[in-house]
């Protein structure tokens, strides 16, 4: 299995800084989220781990080999991105040969198995495909490739429920299987937050946060009831949102819930959804909190 | 077992609650197989991890334990031992919480008594 180990990393386009001192760990056989608003270097990152850009300072390690150097780790990973990196000529099945020669340890059968599956045409031409389609056939590619560390960026875009649901559970069957590394960067976050293990949060050029799900989501709690009792429960406290409709408020609180105060004061306790926590915590490029 | 997904109890935790629900009406029968944690996480899309904390949970409480190479399966005594705690958990759960309604409602615990008695007749 392999640790992806980043350290001091720091990119810009031209004078547009985008990640700044990025120190990061993907652990073996864990399913990561990388999360981050528009624009904010996601697909940068996975970029620069596996090397089609360079970074201006830092380094990016496999199980303690640099990516670049001698001992070619990159073998260890397969990313699918959103760009149409394949041969647009190219037939489907056509491609899967052509990937088993690049990846000694693809698997024809499942891919042929989720080739049916996903109602796909073997014999299409990748540039006749449809958008939906063509993330199927990058996410077929990826889940087959036998790689040790999978990368997939937005690899929902343009699926159907359908599609997305049949998805989540080839990743969920293989990782069971094989218990590789899932990395998913997505916007799709609720339908994804059960999925997984750990979530790295990017923002405004850094880390904002890197740890379990679970973990994450305890350090929080959301209060909410009639607006005077609220106000009465948040004071002294971290607020991080509020919400306010007619008479009611509701907010987002980091730390533990006092449970016996939000009981005398007639509120109703609920633990954060990682979505929301998410867009409370990130404010992206011109938002506003 | 079914996950409510809306729910606030964590994930982990409705599962146990769903396991230890089938096993107290008998669905799932002492020294049966339960599903395995690949099969659960697949069918609710959830962390493989998730559904292990949940089975772990279940095994040091007696209820589940763990065969080589096979799977997880339900302990012989297990019913009996949920039983006994869900007797236990019975006034917490649901008497005072009754009470607490009761008393939002302005209902006073002599009118509450009158009404378990009038349940009590209705069953015959």
């Amino acid at each position: 299995m392999a640790t992806i180990a980043i350290h001091g990393l720091c990119k810009s386009y031209g004078k547009t800084e985008v990640l700044r001192d990025i120190d990061l760990t993907f652990e073996e056989g864990r399913i990561y989220g990388l999360l981050g608003r528009n624009g904010v270097g996601k697909s940068t990152l996975l970029n620069l781990i596996t090397r089609r850009i360079f970074p201006d300072r830092g380094e990016i390690a496999v199980d303690g080999v640099p990516v670049g150097g001698p001992g070619d780790p990159l073998r260890k990973i397969y990313c699918m991105s959103e760009a149409a990196l394949y041969p647009e000529n190219m037939r489907v099945a056509e491609l899967y040969r052509w990937t088993a020669d690049f990846y000694p340890h693809f698997d024809r059968a499942r891919a042929d198995r989720l080739t049916a599956a996903f109602g796909l045409d073997p014999k299409k031409r990748i540039k006749s495909l449809s958008t939906g389609y063509a993330s199927i056939v990058k996410l077929i590619v990826t889940l087959s490739s036998g790689a040790e560390v999978l990368i997939f960026d937005e690899p929902v875009l343009g699926l159907d429920a359908g599609h997305r649901s049949l998805f989540y559970k080839e990743v969920l069957s293989l990782y069971g299987e094989k218990g590789c590394t899932v990395v998913l960067s997505t916007h799709i976050i609720e339908e994804i937050s059960d999925l997984l293990e750990s979530v790295i949060i990017l923002e405004d050029c850094r880390v904002l946060a890197s740890e379990s799900v679970d973990g994450l989501l305890e350090r929080y709690h959301c209060v909410s009831g009639a607006e005077g009792e609220v106000m009465g429960y948040l004071s002294g406290r971290e607020v991080v949102h509020t919400e306010r409709m007619g008479p009611y408020l509701s907010a987002t609180v980091a730390g533990p819930a006092d449970r016996q105060q939000a009981d005398r004061l007639n509120l109703t306790l609920m633990r954060p959804k990682l979505q929301d926590l998410f867009i409370h915590l990130t404010q992206g490029k011109g938002g506003t909190l | 077992m079914h996950l409510d997904f809306g729910s606030d109890l964590p994930i982990y935790q409705q599962i146990t609650r769903s396991i230890e629900d089938d096993i107290v009406l008998g669905v799932l029968p002492e020294e049966g197989q339960i599903p395995s944690t690949t099969e659960i996480s697949v069918g609710y899309k959830v962390n493989p991890a998730t559904v292990a904390k949940g089975y772990n949970l279940l095994v040091e409480q007696g209820i589940l334990y763990k065969r080589r190479g096979v799977g997880m399966f339900v302990k012989e005594g297990a019913r009996e031992i949920l039983l006994a705690k869900r007797r236990e958990d019975f006034y917490g759960t649901y008497v005072s919480a009754l009470l607490k309604e009761a008393e939002k409602l302005q209902i006073s615990v002599d009118d509450v008594i009158a009404l378990l008695q009038r349940a009590k007749a209705d069953r015959g």
